[in-house]
């Protein structure tokens, strides 16, 4: 069985690496992580420069986390925000377009297994991705001295917000026939789960307590800071479970559907 | 090895395929025959595990294609119809992916792949990108995934459909190599394709079978009697009524006029008789002309078309 996933799997990526759209994703993706990193960095430098020379040392208290590190996380996190949805849309609608759908599902191998190897498949080149974002914060680390903990901790969540956005990536892929149309179905559902938070100021505070728990980025806010929450690990969890649960589901309706 | 019960399958309140039932014995090759939208995709996917039937059962190798999903589709090479590739791959990365998710072994992995790329004669292109292979080498591929773990049941849909009379050729050739005691059911709208290659002919029509049999059986069954294709210079309306007083015919039909006066006409003549004597004879006395007399035996051709004009005669 793990065989057969693993066949999924090294199909996925070759088909990924062997199209651009990959290379330009991941290569986009690091450069812009890179941009506003140097940014905010050369912002962060600079604030703390004046701080010193002002004689006022005790009024400029940032730490690097608060100055530089938790703004380009959330940075970051939008980016992967516009990104995702590009590397995801594919998935299943490029199979169901070109018909290799049918195949697919005339292979001894079950629907659990396929949709593990999607998600695996585009969670490799999301890695790929962030691996590049990192090579900033290493340079930084030679040449300034920071706490490696709480930034690892912040990677953490970045890479269970990607799992997030590629679980539910690939469940809409598998609505349609269309990629263009699932990348912006993908987009608007995710900045929708983003943004959901802020109607809890708005309506009555037992649902906006609900509404704000549900934001994808609520959670993400105490990893920013480097702090691992078993609230928010389970919050991620089940929205990735969901995710793959609707998938399989959406596979099987071609049972009724043809 | 392949048994259908009762099987039914319901597009939104639409039957495309009734209850359908038939038994394919191991190593036949099996014809199935029907006009475009008949229901003969919609079977060949059911009996692949594509989509569960309905109503009744599909049982391949004794398993039952909704309980053991798995098993029955281990015992099954398909080839769809246009055969959708993954584009991007080599023929050689393709049938490795192919090996891994149809469980073939590691240790024969490497063997199983170059058999079939012999096989099926993909060796020299063993390193381009499917996307750039022309449809008959597609084809190839498509069958070379069929195959390659060396199945108990093959499962073509319209496996000639778009190449070139020569790619045809070949490909019947594979197909026919292919036998073996492997069980084989192939779709085609074209007719000669199940009088060269298959044992025997399903003929649907509609989502309903409406005949199978072998094929000389079946030409013999509905070629009950000749047709006869006669040129004469005669008034049109006067010979037809003469030669449709004739105990025997069956039918008889002007095809067109060739020149003033002078038409071709098609008579169907009931088995048992051979009216061609009495024929003449009725144009000699009348002094009409007879420019040409032909006798032919129906082919399956006719047989095919007999079959699917009765039923949708039965329909209306």
């Amino acid at each position: 069985m793990f065989s057969k996933f693993l066949g999924l799997y090294k199909k996925e990526l070759k088909i990924f690496f062997s199209q651009p759209i990959a290379y330009v994703l991941i290569s986009v993706f690091v450069a812009i992580a890179g941009y506003f990193f140097a940014g905010i960095t050369n912002y962060y430098s600079e604030v703390s420069l004046r701080s010193m020379n002002s004689y006022q040392q005790n009024m400029f208290d940032l730490t690097m986390l608060d100055g530089i590190f938790r703004p380009w996380f959330y940075n970051v996190a939008f980016i992967l925000l516009l990104i995702m949805p590009l590397i995801t849309m594919r998935a299943f609608a490029e199979e169901k377009r070109e018909g290799t759908m049918e195949l697919l599902f005339t292979f001894p191998v079950s629907d659990a297994a396929v949709v593990a190897a999607k998600f695996c498949g585009a969670y490799t080149v999301f890695l790929a991705m962030l691996a590049g974002a990192l090579s900033p914060v290493v340079m930084l680390r030679f040449s300034s001295g920071f706490d490696i903990a709480p930034v690892a901790g912040g990677f953490i969540g970045l890479m269970l917000l990607g799992a997030a956005f590629i679980m539910l990536g690939t469940f809409i892929s598998g609505l349609t026939e269309n990629q263009i149309v699932a990348a912006v179905v993908t987009f608007a559902v995710l900045m929708f789960i983003w943004i959901i938070e802020w109607l809890s100021s708005v309506v009555d505070p037992a649902v906006g307590r609900v509404l704000s728990n549900i934001s994808i980025i609520r959670h993400y806010d105490s990893f920013s800071k480097g702090v691992i929450d078993t609230a928010d690990l389970v919050y991620y969890a089940v929205f990735i479970f969901i995710f793959y649960f609707l998938s399989l589901r959406v596979l099987e309706s071609k049972q009724w559907r043809g | 090895m392949i048994e259908l019960e009762n099987v039914s399958k319901k597009f939104g309140g639409r039957a495309a395929v009734n209850e359908v039932s038939f038994k394919v014995n191991q190593g036949e090759i099996i014809g199935f025959l029907g006009p475009n939208g008949a229901g003969k995709t919609t079977t060949m996917r059911m009996i692949t595990g594509f989509f569960p039937p309905s109503d009744g059962t599909v049982k391949v190798a004794g398993f039952d294609i909704t309980q053991d999903p798995i098993k029955v589709k281990e015992q099954i090479g398909y080839m769809p119809e246009n055969v959708p590739l993954y584009k991007e791959l080599s023929v050689a990365d393709y049938l490795k992916f192919i090996a891994d998710i149809k469980g073939v072994e590691k240790a024969r992995k490497k063997s199983a792949i170059e058999r079939v790329m012999e096989e099926t004669g993909l060796t020299e292109v063993r390193g381009a990108i499917i996307g750039r292979l022309s449809k008959g080498y597609r084809q190839r591929v498509g069958l070379a995934q069929a195959i390659i773990n060396d199945p108990k049941v093959l499962i073509l849909d319209e496996p000639t459909s778009g190449l070139d009379p020569k790619q045809i050729k070949e490909i019947r050739t594979l197909i026919g190599n292919m036998r073996g005691n492997r069980t084989i059911i192939l779709s085609t709208h074209i007719l000669p394709e199940v009088s060269v290659t298959c044992d025997r002919v399903i003929v649907i029509n509609e989502g309903r079978i409406i005949a199978q049999d072998n094929v000389s059986n079946l030409e013999k069954t509905f070629s009950k009697g000749s047709r006869l294709h006669l040129e004469v210079e005669a008034p049109k309306a006067e010979f037809l009524q003469e030669m449709r007083s004739f105990e025997g015919v069956s039918s008889a039909e002007e095809k067109n006029e060739i020149e003033r006066g002078i038409h071709t006409y098609v008579i169907d003549i009931k088995e048992g008789f051979d009216l061609r004597r009495e024929i003449t004879g009725k144009i000699a006395k009348n002094k009409w002309g007879l420019l040409e007399l032909r006798r032919e035996q129906l082919t399956l051709e006719d047989v095919f078309l007999r079959l699917v004009t009765r039923e949708d005669e039965n329909v209306q």
